[in-house]
């Protein structure tokens, strides 16, 4: 479909002059109007955009951190998991916090011994119970290092969460648990708007340059959004870009 | 699950080397999926003229077979047999995905990146079927080869890769290999090094075992037959830029010769504690030469490590090459082997890493053998265009390739996680290096390091395959699927 | 419910009480310290029923034949206005945190009684650099230790210089 946005008309009107070109300056008003309107709102959110979504299906781009072998790129990766809790209600949530709070000890000694995390925290959204995470390196080391270390916590944590028994006990399902964090870790929208055109791309295996149709960016971005509706926008803020919590550690001479 | 273990259901090149001189790889595409299994089959009992494959005993053999014959299958392979999906579906994500799209993790980037790879491996969709054989002359290698796949097989051979030993343990950059390997209580090791590290536990190589991490099981692929005692393989093909290696080490010694602290690296007169041939003196610059290369690698080039002799090669008395593990501060051989130091790296054995959990858990058998003529260094000789090729072809080992292979290779091989001092470094002789941004830092007992910079990428990535090392019963249990 | 240790070596050691730590550059500071397993914490899952008795020593034991142990001592530095005197109030643990180093264990000692009932640590055994807090606690602790040794008739540890 990229292809084929070239053989559409151009846009803009640079070239078109006299009663036409007045006329169509006032279409192209009509239509950027028409968009503000609470019909043509609501067309486009709820007949529009599902529509498009089952006409062109979009793949469901990959969470976490994109792939890289520069070093920069794997220190200060960000995990953003964002977790359904099966009993949607106070109970349920007052459940999630008392699983973290009754494995303090745990976490402390895990996140002091797998020695890659800059910082981890448990929030509570809505229903869903959400663990963010800084860490250094590769993802699945990072997750297998906790199974080992803290599996019980885990174990703990998902076993609330939808679908979270069919991989528990951690410890044995090492695999399956991985790919199961890394399913409800969110895509990371990139930095650079157009990138989502490429991962777009990769996706579906189409490796040939030159499909990038920019007028195609916003179609692409929302019909992405509507299969993977929680994101992360960029890849997040640092002071401090490009150093391992060890380097930190190292520099502060606290230990490491 | 059987808890005892049954050495004869495993293939033999799992855990020992048969130390054969001669190895030739087949890389096969299943064309007929119903006489490929009659040939699976048939190779599990040797009959049909087909070669049996070679199975572990368990014990010291009395006399070493002719040859050896095993096979590892590519998730496509598994999958051309008729695997069912239910059954492929429990195997690994890495596996499934194959070594091609998990590139960047393994630092197959640029120049070693999978779209750059020779046939057959850069199509992984044909590759199934790894067949190897080992010998000790090339008939042997033929012969064999023509009883495995020199008739109507339903195997199509896509191309072949030999390997020879052309100086006994000593591979190209002219190290001696083959010294330090995980020892498993259940097996007889006829290389009876000593060696600190823990005895490592069968599930480090097989599946079904307990694992090298407390508690930690890995999904044994099913059905049972299939999965149990096998293994996983990164068959690796490792092109070796030798004279760019030799060149490497002439320009950083020829540096360093004016470094300000080059006397602490290497005291004046210290050049005759390091002989690399008997009765030779090297010139001071030579001599420079070998210590940035023993650096380089954690051993000098004869194998003695930097952790027990960090001055000379030539040890009196003698040392061990396995008894060390970075944690002795008493003497400086533990501070003096660089943290950044190719066998540092890949196996930090017990000392201090980031990852504490991690310490000994990476680790993996490595079964390899060079391929393309010996090299002889001679610096009076310009480098020619016309050099032959010459590498490794390499077998890493493991019950899980995302954590052992995988795991060594993204975060400790390159990017150098384990250590805050080499963190943002990649591997001295085997990394993804760029000169521009590359560096590696030589110790000295003053404290701050010399830093060398602008190391090239001396081995290239031309190939390679995840392959699954399947148990006897497995191979049977393949070679009964119908459809 | 929160279950019991599996191992010795699988649980947290908080020390509670709060000692003055003095510095090259002579600046006392207040810590706490924790010894961290290297394995992790695991406690039982079942928690219905209680476990054997003295199943810790015997789980040692084996766990020491097949590799090490290994514990972290961490060392958390207190501000002013946290809990100097109080062992029930912990730190937030937003303080300073250093790794002090890596203890190994490698066997159990074989005369449990000669190298483990026949000695005391009172906690006011400290070498030079070392002080105690103001912790009633501890405080108490100091005698009543004192009094146990001198009835069993048991040896000091550490052995300080004298």
């Amino acid at each position: 479909m990229a292809r084929n946005g070239t053989k559409n008309k151009a846009a803009g009107g640079t070239s078109r002059k006299g009663w036409f070109g007045w006329l169509g300056d006032k279409l192209d008003q009509l239509v950027d109007w028409l968009a503000t309107t609470p019909l043509f709102a609501f067309i486009a959110r709820r007949i529009l955009v599902p529509y498009w979504a089952s006409r062109t299906p979009v793949k469901r781009l990959e969470g976490g951190p994109r792939p890289s072998v520069q070093p920069g790129d794997n220190v200060q990766r960000m995990m953003n998991l964002v977790m359904p809790l099966k009993d949607k209600s106070a109970v349920g949530r007052a459940l999630a916090a008392l699983a973290i709070a009754q494995n303090k000890d745990e976490i402390y000694a895990g996140l002091d011994n797998v020695g890659t995390v800059h910082f981890a925290r448990f929030v509570i959204v809505d229903d869903n119970i959400c663990m963010f995470s800084v860490y250094d390196g590769d993802f699945s080391n990072y997750i297998r290092d906790f199974i080992v270390t803290i599996g019980s916590v885990f174990d703990a944590v998902v076993g609330l969460v939808e679908g979270g028994e069919s991989v528990i006990p951690s410890a044995e399902n090492v695999e399956k648990f991985i790919d199961w964090v890394h399913d409800h870790d969110i895509y990371q929208v990139s930095d650079v708007a157009t990138d989502i055109l490429r991962d777009q791309e990769e996706a579906n295996g189409d490796a040939g340059p030159g499909n990038d149709d920019l007028r195609l960016l916003p179609r692409k971005l929302i019909l992405q959004l509507h299969v993977n509706p929680n994101v992360s926008l960029g890849s997040g803020y640092r002071a401090y870009p490009g150093y391992s919590a060890a380097q930190v550690r190292q520099q502060f001479g606290v230990g490491w | 699950m059987s808890e005892k273990f049954d050495p004869a259901d495993v293939q033999g090149n799992i855990l020992r080397g048969y130390r054969k001189p001669r190895v030739r790889y087949l890389m096969l595409e299943i064309s007929d999926r119903a006489t490929a299994r009659r040939w699976l089959t048939a190779a599990t009992s040797g009959t049909g003229g087909v070669p049996q494959i070679t199975t572990e005993s368990g014990q010291r053999w009395e006399t070493k077979p002719d040859t050896c014959f095993n096979i590892g299958l590519t998730f496509e392979g598994l999958r051309a047999l008729g695997t069912s999906a239910a059954s492929l579906a429990t195997f690994p994500t890495e596996f499934v995905q194959g070594m091609n799209k998990r590139a960047i993790k393994l630092g197959d980037a640029g120049p070693s990146a999978p779209e750059n790879w020779d046939q057959p491996f850069n199509a992984p969709a044909r590759l199934h079927l790894i067949a190897s054989i080992y010998a000790d002359d090339v008939p042997q290698l033929d012969r064999v080869q023509h009883d495995a796949v020199g008739g109507q097989q339903g195997l199509k051979l896509l191309d072949v890769r030999d390997g020879w030993c052309f100086d006994g343990d000593y591979v190209h950059f002219n190290y001696q290999d083959n010294i330090s390997q995980p020892k498993f209580a259940e097996i007889h090791d006829r290389d009876s090094y000593a060696d600190s590290q823990p005895m490592a536990p069968l599930g480090t190589v097989l599946l079904g075992y307990p694992t090298n991490f407390e508690g930690l099981k890995w999904r044994i692929p099913e059905p049972e037959p299939l999965g149990y005692n096998g293994s996983f393989n990164a068959f690796r093909v490792l092109e070796q830029d030798v004279v760019g290696f030799e060149e490497y080490l002439t320009a950083a010694a020829t540096e360093l010769l004016d470094h300000p602290k080059v006397n602490e690296l290497l005291p004046p007169g210290a050049e005759a504690n390091i002989q690399v041939k008997e009765g030779q003196r090297l010139s001071r610059r030579d001599a420079l030469r070998e210590v940035i290369a023993a650096a380089m690698c954690g051993r000098w080039r004869n194998g003695v490590p930097l952790a027990l002799s960090p001055d000379t090669p030539n040890p009196s008395p003698d040392v061990s090459r396995t008894k060390f593990d970075y944690t002795n501060f008493d003497d400086d051989g533990a501070a003096r082997c660089p943290y950044g130091a190719h066998i540092r790296r890949c196996n930090p054995r017990g000392g201090q890493i980031v990852q504490r959990v991690a310490n000994h858990s990476r680790r993996l058998v490595r079964r390899g053998m060079p391929y393309g003529p010996a090299y002889v260094h001679d610096p009076a000789k310009p480098r020619d265009p016309n050099e032959p090729k010459r590498g490794l072809l390499g077998n890493f080992i493991g019950a899980n390739l995302g954590a052992q292979f995988e795991a060594m290779s993204c975060d400790w091989l390159n990017l150098g996680l384990q250590d805050p001092r080499i963190t943002g470094s990649n591997d001295p002789l085997l990394g993804a290096n760029e000169p521009e941004t590359s560096w590696f830092d030589l110790p000295l007992k003053s404290g701050a390091p010399i830093r060398l910079r602008g190391l090239p990428r001396f081995v290239t990535t031309r190939g390679g395959a995840y392959t699954f090392l399947p148990s006897m019963a497995a191979i049977r249990y393949l070679g009964s699927l119908t459809d | 419910m929160i279950g019991a240790p599996v191992s010795y070596v699988r649980a947290v050691y908080h020390a509670v009480h709060t000692f003055f730590i003095v510095g090259p550059d002579g600046v006392r500071r207040p810590v706490r310290f924790s010894w961290k397993p290297v394995a992790g914490v695991q406690t039982t899952k079942d928690t219905s029923k209680n476990p054997d008795n003295a199943y810790l020593q015997e789980e040692l034991r084996e766990r020491l034949k097949k590799w090490p142990a290994r514990m972290m001592l961490m060392m958390t530095i207190g501000e002013a206005g946290d809990a100097l005197d109080d062992p029930t109030v912990p730190w937030p643990a937003r303080r300073v945190r250093v790794v002090m180093g890596t203890l190994t264990l490698k066997k159990v000692a074989d005369d449990q009684v000669a190298d483990c009932e026949k000695l005391s640590f009172n906690p006011w055994r400290l070498v030079p650099g070392i002080e105690p807090s103001a912790d009633p606690t501890l405080k108490a602790r100091r005698n009543a230790y004192e009094d146990s040794r001198n009835r069993r008739g048991v040896t000091q540890c550490p052995f300080l210089p004298e």
